[in-house]
């Protein structure tokens, strides 16, 4: 889901650009001070490569017929930490507009916010409260497929959201950000699944190889109420989602040529503007506000020298 | 496939001609000017678009770019743009303007002035690294203020691309020969495939370093003196965006 | 005197294995000295330890008289230069200039004197043409050439050369021979390529189980028959032959 120059309008794209300049610099700054950097930079750099080799691994995702591949952001972020991973992340959006005419120059900061930041700052947090709260292997399973929903929502939301601030498109901002969401649903737990599975292997085989988690207990247990409230809202979605899936492989695409389709015959929304609509979007801004401020929250807390 | 006509842009830079020789940073500045240019039109803008497809054009001429993997580079990544401005032929209906006597919805007007910025921006950007390569634009990147490790880190990525891309082409072809009635692999193989890729790739990440460290390496990449930027990229920049420009206040003039 | 002189070395890894079990050899000025062993000898282990990537847990290694330590680590690598089994390890530059360049730069070189003594050496060993290119765009051979362009440029006194032919055809194979016979810095030469020993080398230590098992000139050690079988390892056709080169 690569947000494209042309769909854009300048203000949009140079905003998100200037706001991702800011992150990148800072990201930069934190990470060759982290203690292993000289060790990690090669790695990282054979990472993003890694990334681009894991896509031509496509599987089918369990029940709609379509295939995904692994967008890696998450796995990232658990195998180098935020910083890292957050430019890992970069580097591999800009190898794809640049090599692969994914994405564009203009859209690079919308696609570094969409599918960079979200994961390797705010999808990392939750999955290490988590993965932290609930032992084993169940709670690498249940962090990552929290935190691989909760930062493939937010990012597709972005698309939805510089689409509508540029307005090159017609689409109805709500039913398109509702069919968004959905569609990502199922996508994002297959990612969460993969990516959990690759995290137990390494860990069982060398889990040195992870970055390490700083030590912070189960402080994390007065906010497992919101929390279950968070995830069942996302579960809720995800099997919404499912109906929705199909057969095309990329699940953006899917969504649109849906849109088109079902607008052209009817210039609205035949299935899903009827009571669906309006209460899984509230619950969705909802569940995605409180998400998001509690993840803020936390990852300021474990960033702090306390920790 | 895509990925071939990526690896032949990849390649084409690497080659030498007047656009190859052109300073990355001139180029790089001018590719952004004409991309703020084309996305700064009115959504239903279609004629005065038309104009800067010289640009793309002639790069690729002066830089000998085969069109084709351009070509095929610009569609294999077109379905999202071009989806989502499918839909407003149907929910914009109303007659914008008159074209050869013929009335055009305001969404047909706005679905084509997608698709040509799409192609535009794509082409553009995708002939330009065709002639400069990716580690040219990432050392003028460097020279115009991308943090370090930011570019220690495209160099890396770039330099094992292709490599760690045939790893998982042989890994999956290996899939496929060993389960030839499935068309895609399942969650499990999936994960399977993707931890031993991610083996390897840690395997090399160890060797790599272990290579760099032997040689000295101590944390920072060295970097040699870049060319100067001459008269003649001046030129090049000037022009191409001064260009740029006047064909988006000319078009101001057409439509007022 | 001796550019290398390891006493004793033992190397055990953190899970148990024994992988060097006091080691000890020298490599005299200008000498080419051949390592071979079968798969698991510890070749690997040991070329580790010369380059700094393992403490050896007993034993010593001094290179030109300087014993290696945490603190004269970097003094050791700059006289040490490490050819690696695969050249897409070692050019990880977006240039094959800027990888030779590596080296000098990070020891402190200024831009031009790396740049023209990297560009002496490309053009030396006849791949001047090739300093712009991209390294994964050079051929095999290509590639071990700008490798040991990328080491030679930091005027080492040893070269440790882990496996220098794999990968490379027949002619690229000769080659690198050739280049390699031609230079004057001492060399050791692991490999399991032991017709390239009996060609290069004057000395060969035959290692196993961690320890060297056998030492002597390529026909003495190479040539017997027992020996080498009962090492896991083949007599080479060249030594029943003769030299099919001469
Ligand atoms: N990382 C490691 N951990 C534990 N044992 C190892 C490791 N690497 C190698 N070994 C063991 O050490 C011995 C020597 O290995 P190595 O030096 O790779 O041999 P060679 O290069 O001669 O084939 C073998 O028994 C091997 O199994
Ligand atoms: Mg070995």
């Amino acid at each position: 889901m690569h947000m494209a120059d042309a769909l854009l309008a300048p203000t949009v794209g140079l905003a998100f650009d200037a706001a991702s300049v800011g992150l990148v610099a800072a990201a930069s700054r934190r990470v060759v001070r982290e203690p292993g950097y000289e060790r990690r930079a090669p790695l990282m750099g054979v990472l993003g490569a890694f990334v681009f080799a894991a896509q031509l691994v496509n599987f089918a995702i369990p029940g709609t017929g379509s295939s995904g591949h692994l967008a890696g952001g998450l796995l990232l972020a658990v195998l180098v930490g935020p910083s890292a991973a957050f430019l890992v992340m970069v580097s591999v959006l800009m190898v794809q507009a640049l090599v692969f005419g994914d994405g564009g120059l203009l859209a690079l900061g919308c696609n570094v916010f969409n599918l960079g930041f979200w994961p390797s700052f705010v999808g990392i947090a939750l999955y290490r409260q988590v993965s932290r709260a609930v032992p084993g292997p169940r709670g690498v399973t249940l962090g990552a497929v929290a935190a691989s929903l909760v930062s493939l929502e937010l990012g597709a939301l972005g698309v939805v959201a510089q689409t509508a601030l540029s307005g090159r498109l017609d689409l109805p901002l709500r039913d398109f950000a509702v069919l968004m969401v959905g569609i990502h649903a199922p996508i994002a737990v297959v990612e969460g699944l993969a990516t959990a599975g690759i995290v137990q292997m390494a860990l069982r085989l060398a889990p040195e190889r992870l970055d390490a988690v700083p030590a912070g207990g189960r402080q994390f247990s007065t906010h497992v109420p919101l929390l279950l409230v968070f995830f069942g809202a996302a579960l809720f979605l995800a099997t919404v989602g499912l109906a929705w899936a199909s057969a095309l492989p990329d699940g953006l695409a899917w969504s649109l040529g849906t849109a088109s389709a079902a607008l052209g015959q009817s210039r609205g929304w035949v299935n899903v503007d009827a009571p669906l609509a309006g209460p899984l979007g509230a619950l969705l801004a909802g569940a995605v506000v409180v998400g998001a401020s509690l993840m803020l929250s936390r990852l300021r807390r474990g960033n702090s020298p306390t920790s | 496939m895509s990925r071939s006509a990526a690896r032949e842009l990849d390649l084409q830079g690497y080659r030498d001609s007047a656009a190859h020789r052109l300073d990355p940073r001139a180029k790089l500045v001018a590719t952004a000017v004409f991309l703020v240019c084309v996305v700064s039109f009115p959504k239903r803008e279609v004629l005065g678009l038309v104009p800067y497809l010289a640009l793309p054009l002639a790069m690729g001429a002066l830089g000998r770019v085969g069109f084709r993997p351009v070509a095929r580079l610009v569609l294999a990544a077109s379905p999202f743009a071009v989806l989502a401005a499918a839909a407003n032929p149907f929910l914009d209906r109303q007659p914008a303007a008159v074209i050869l006597g013929v009335a055009v919805s305001g969404g047909v007007l706005s679905f084509a002035s997608v698709v040509l910025r799409y192609v535009l921006c794509s082409s553009a950007l995708l002939v330009v690294v065709a002639v400069t390569t990716v580690p040219g634009i990432v050392r003028a990147l460097g020279r115009l203020g991308l943090p370090r490790p930011l570019g220690a880190q495209l160099m890396m990525l770039h330099r094992y691309l292709f490599l760690l891309e045939d790893e998982g082409e042989r890994l999956s072809r290996a899939r496929a020969l060993r389960e030839p009635l499935r068309k895609r692999a399942t969650l499990g193989t999936a994960r399977r495939m993707l931890s031993s890729l991610l083996w390897r790739s840690f395997e090399r990440g160890d060797r790599v370093y272990q290579c760099m460290k032997v040689r000295g390496f101590d944390g920072s990449f060295p970097a040699l003196s870049p060319g100067a930027f001459r008269t003649s990229d001046a030129v090049f920049l000037v022009g191409v965006s001064t260009a740029c420009v006047a064909l988006r206040t000319l078009a101001l003039r057409v439509a007022s | 005197m001796s550019v290398l002189s390891v006493e004793g070395v033992s190397y055990r890894y953190p899970d148990g294995t024994e992988a060097l079990r006091g080691v000890s050899f020298d490599i005299e000025d200008g000498a080419c000295v051949g390592l071979v062993g079968p798969n698991g000898a510890g070749k690997t282990t040991l070329v580790s330890v010369l380059a700094g990537f393992f403490e050896p847990s007993a034993g010593s290694v001094a290179v030109g008289g300087v014993r290696m330590g945490a603190s004269t680590l970097a003094e050791v690598r700059a006289r040490v230069g490490f050819v690696f089994a695969d050249p897409d390890d070692q050019l990880f530059m977006p240039t094959v200039l800027e990888d030779v360049c590596f080296g000098p730069l990070a020891g402190g070189a200024s831009p031009e004197e790396a740049k023209g003594r990297a560009l002496e050496l490309l053009n030396a060993l006849g791949i001047g043409a090739l300093a712009s290119k991209f390294p994964g765009h050079l051929s095999a051979g290509q590639k071990r050439l700008a490798t040991l362009a990328g080491v030679l440029v930091q005027s080492p006194r040893l070269l440790v050369l882990d496996e220098p032919t794999a990968f490379l055809d027949p002619f690229a194979r000769r080659d690198t021979l050739s280049r390699l016979k031609g230079l004057s810095q001492a060399r050791l030469l692991v490999t399991h390529d032991l017709e390239a020993v009996v060609e290069l080398c004057s000395l060969v230590l035959l290692l196993d189980e961690g320890r060297v098992v056998a030492r002597g000139t390529p026909a003495s050690v190479l040539g017997d028959v027992a020996l080498m079988s009962a090492h896991r390892l083949e007599r080479p056709h060249i030594l029943s032959h003769g030299h099919p080169h001469s």
